[in-house]
């Protein structure tokens, strides 16, 4: 179990450094919860919100620039097995200054993709 | 009285919900499901609004739904809102129609249909010598006592024919032989909440998401149309976008569909929303995860 | 798409080059992708000059028939089932568009990609995703600029100020920047740390293997059998022990629907990008955009109608057509199950029909036609 989150993980990394480029990339281990954290290539969407008049956001981003993401596998055949109560564990690991996960499901399509995941309500972004 | 009087005025000031489909009483099935709570006064709509429940305006005509854009009353509501409604006392269910009725009906026997004929013949019997005696007393002026060729208590069969043709039967609101089994003063309007929220397992922890997100000051409207329970608005959805899709409520530990999770995020960033996930965890509250798109990948 | 294709015509004007017309480029593709499976027809050769001509040309059909069975496949223990061999990865997308780069969004692409990301050759071909990749960046950089301005003229309306100077200003402001999104500028690419451990003299490692879904790989192995792992090898390994046919059932019907539509000569790619099984291409990825979703179902299954409609407006989004492909079952569950456990696949997969329905949205207002 314990060398497929490895796998995983190495799966994540690789993929969030050789395609999406990012940079300062490390796995973390929060106690049973492995992270990838690393900085993107650039901004990820426009929540810098300093110029929005209602900054009720912003204190959900990132000072440093670094996102944290959790791997999980998803099989075209298989079920998840992932809940609310995953994510509650996840989010209790994690310590209190990091307000927004990423999900990185690496399908068995060979594609990896990437949610973010806020604990509550959260408005959203300006498109 | 006393009592009896300002209780009546206190249940007008409350907006009238009326459940119009099945019957409610016959507890276990998903009945509640095919209960619909609508409002036909105008006053109480607005005053609904007011407290944050928009609903739906549906109009009468149900099978022309595309007639006109703006539709009239009456205004349907989602069974949460109707319930949450109640519950802080902003308005009272009426009576229920539907199934109730035919209950009601089977349940007529001889004798109460039988008074309600004898009551009706006798109201006919009555107007009837009332007119007879007014006929007469005109007569008798109009001739003056000179005429006796003519007897003046007999009536013609003609004159007596038009007679009967302007007796007038009134037309009730209501039902003179059905009673509606919810009637407004003696129902319990906690017990009705219940009685809907016990035979419907998902519609009670949805309630539960429902009255959070009420209490925080949003407004919702069924959400199907951008794939959730719930779409939800700051405020009053003629004055705001919405924000969120939320989603039917679940257990935590139920599973997360990921694929289901990954299109209602994808949707929420075509349509500018966040997609949220609410479970209701073990002490029965409701609490929030919200999704979107990354933005890569 | 006009913009991309105007970034691409761009590009090749800055670089002094042929510009690349859309004839030529399918003219290219048309070569390129032959062939729709991996199977290659040997032309009979119109006149026998030789009897030792056609004998040779049996000799050498024989040959190729016997050798069917050429791509190396590895299963790590996530599952993930590869292809490494450089030869065999271009085969497989090639001959029908199997798997997709790990690295990569569909096409194997990712070394040539990284080549001309850190400039180690003038590759000749341009490059769709890095076109894409920095139009997001321009895209985010704009609308940035845009909140700027917006809360400027905030402020200036709540001070009762009206610039109309200021507004022509913003204008064209935003329009300039709207301009330089379709000029396209190479932004300069410095090279990470993480890239030099990729160099290797002018070249860069090969880091990308080729991920086959499990129903590729069940096609690619049963019904076009070219990988080297046998079919029973292969579904062990995608389930290790099932107890019931609870637990192959998803795989089974999955693979039936993607047979399906293999058979009937569409090129069948996987649907998650736009939450759904399947996208369907007539040709393929490089031809056209995908025209329909597949949503694999049971047929006993039905979903509230929140489910059809969501999955159906993400589909529909993106200008496809949903169609919801039913798989139903002709035999008891147990039976399959039965199969199953004897390899008897042939059989397994025959006792399934397929139905679909196209799911359309409709709104009485907007669609009269």
């Amino acid at each position: 179990m314990v060398s497929m989150n490895a796998a995983l993980c190495d799966v994540v990394y690789t993929n969030l450094v050789y395609q999406q480029l990012w940079t300062e990339t490390e796995i973390i281990n929060f106690e049973d919860v492995p992270i990838v954290c690393g900085k993107p290539s650039h901004r990820l969407t426009n929540d810098d919100n300093d110029n929005d008049a209602d900054a009720s956001n912003s204190e959900d981003i990132p000072s440093d620039g670094k996102e944290y993401v959790y791997p999980i596998l998803m099989h075209q055949y298989k079920n998840s097995g992932f809940s609310m109560k995953s994510l509650d564990h996840i989010f209790s690991r994690l310590p209190d200054m990091i307000k927004r996960l990423t999900l990185g499901i690496v399908n068995d399509d060979g594609t990896v993709v990437y949610y973010f995941i806020y604990k509550g309500l959260r408005k959203p972004k300006k498109n | 009285m006393e009592y009896r009087e300002s209780f009546t005025k206190a249940m007008s000031e409350k907006a009238k919900i009326y459940l119009v489909g099945s019957n409610l009483e016959d507890g276990d099935g998903d009945d509640a499901s095919s209960v619909v709570p609508v409002l036909y006064d105008v006053d109480d709509i607005a005053k609904i609004r007011e407290h944050g429940v928009a609903g739906v305006l549906i109009g009468t005509l149900g099978g022309a739904p595309q007639q006109n854009v703006f539709l009239g009353v009456p205004l349907r509501l989602m069974m949460e809102e109707a319930l949450w409604l109640v519950e802080v006392g902003h308005a009272v269910f009426r009576h229920v129609m539907g199934q109730d009725l035919i209950k009601s009906l089977k349940g007529l026997d001889g004798e109460k249909l039988q008074k309600f004929k004898d009551d009706r013949a006798n109201d006919v019997a009555q107007q009837l010598e009332w007119k007879r005696a007014n006929f007469l007393r005109k007569m008798k002026t109009l001739r003056g006592a000179s005429d006796v060729a003519v007897p003046s208590d007999v009536i013609n069969e003609r004159d007596e024919q038009l007679m009967k043709q302007s007796i007038f039967i009134e037309t009730k609101d209501t039902s003179a032989v059905i009673e509606p089994s919810l009637n407004d003063q003696t129902i319990d309007q906690r017990k009705i909440c219940e009685q809907i929220l016990r035979q419907n397992e998902k519609l009670r922890l949805n309630y539960k998401v429902y009255k959070k997100l009420r209490e925080m000051g949003y407004f919702m409207s069924p959400g199907a149309r951008f794939g959730g329970r719930y779409v939800a608005y700051p405020g009053d959805p003629l004055r705001y976008h919405s924000h969120l899709t939320v989603q039917d409520a679940r257990s935590k530990d139920e599973e997360i569909d990921l694929l289901n999770m990954i299109n209602g995020a994808r949707l929420g960033t075509s349509v500018k929303k966040t997609w949220v996930l609410p479970g209701i965890n073990e002490n029965g509250d409701a609490e929030f995860y919200s999704v979107e798109w990354a933005g890569f990948g | 798409m006009l913009i991309s294709l105007a970034c691409l015509v761009t590009i090749y004007e800055d670089r002094g080059r042929q510009v690349l017309t859309m004839s030529k480029r399918s003219h290219r593709n048309q070569l390129q992708y032959k062939h729709a499976l991996p199977i290659e027809a040997q032309p009979v050769p119109s006149v026998w000059k030789h009897p030792f001509q056609a004998f040779s040309w049996i000799l050498d059909w024989a040959m190729r028939w016997s050798e069917t069975r050429i791509i190396d496949v590895k299963i790590n223990q996530l599952g993930q089932i590869l292809v490494c061999d450089q030869w065999q990865m271009k085969y497989l997308w090639e001959h029908g568009f199997f798997g997709t780069g790990q690295l990569s969004r569909s096409e194997p692409n990712w070394q040539a990609r990284t080549m001309s990301r850190l400039q180690l050759n003038d590759a000749d071909r341009i490059n769709l995703e890095h076109v894409t990749d920095v139009r997001r960046r321009q895209r985010l950089e704009f609308k940035k600029l845009r909140a700027e301005f917006e809360a400027k003229k905030l402020e200036m309306r709540q001070k009762g100020i009206v610039d109309e100077q200021f507004i022509e200003q913003e204008r064209l402001f935003l329009k300039n920047q709207r301009d330089k999104e379709l000029a396209f500028e190479k932004d300069s690419m410095q090279i990470r740390d993480e890239d030099l451990r990729l160099i290797e003299g002018k070249s860069v490692i090969q880091l990308e293997s080729l991920q086959l879904m499990p129903v590729e790989a069940i096609f690619l192995s049963y019904a076009v059998p070219v990988l080297k792992i046998t079919l029973q090898q292969l579904m062990v390994s995608l389930v290790l022990e099932p107890k019931s046919f609870q637990d192959i059932k998803k795989l089974i019907h999955q693979y039936v629907a993607y047979h399906h539509y293999r058979s009937k000569g569409w090129c069948v790619r996987s649907g998650i990008k736009f939450g759904c099984e399947y996208l369907l291409y007539r040709r393929g990825p490089p031809f056209q955009h995908a025209e329909y979703g597949i949503m694999v179902l049971d047929a006993n299954q039905s979903n509230d109608y929140t489910w059809y409609s969501s999955a159906a407006r993400v589909v529909g989004g993106a200008k496809k057509q949903f169609v919801l492909c039913y798989v139903e079952q002709l035999i008891p569950e147990d039976d399959l199950m039965e199969l199953w456990k004897q390899s008897k696949y042939d059989e397994l997969f025959r006792n399934f029909k397929i139905h679909e329905l196209l799911y359309k949205r409709w709104v009485a207002g907007k669609n009269r036609d």
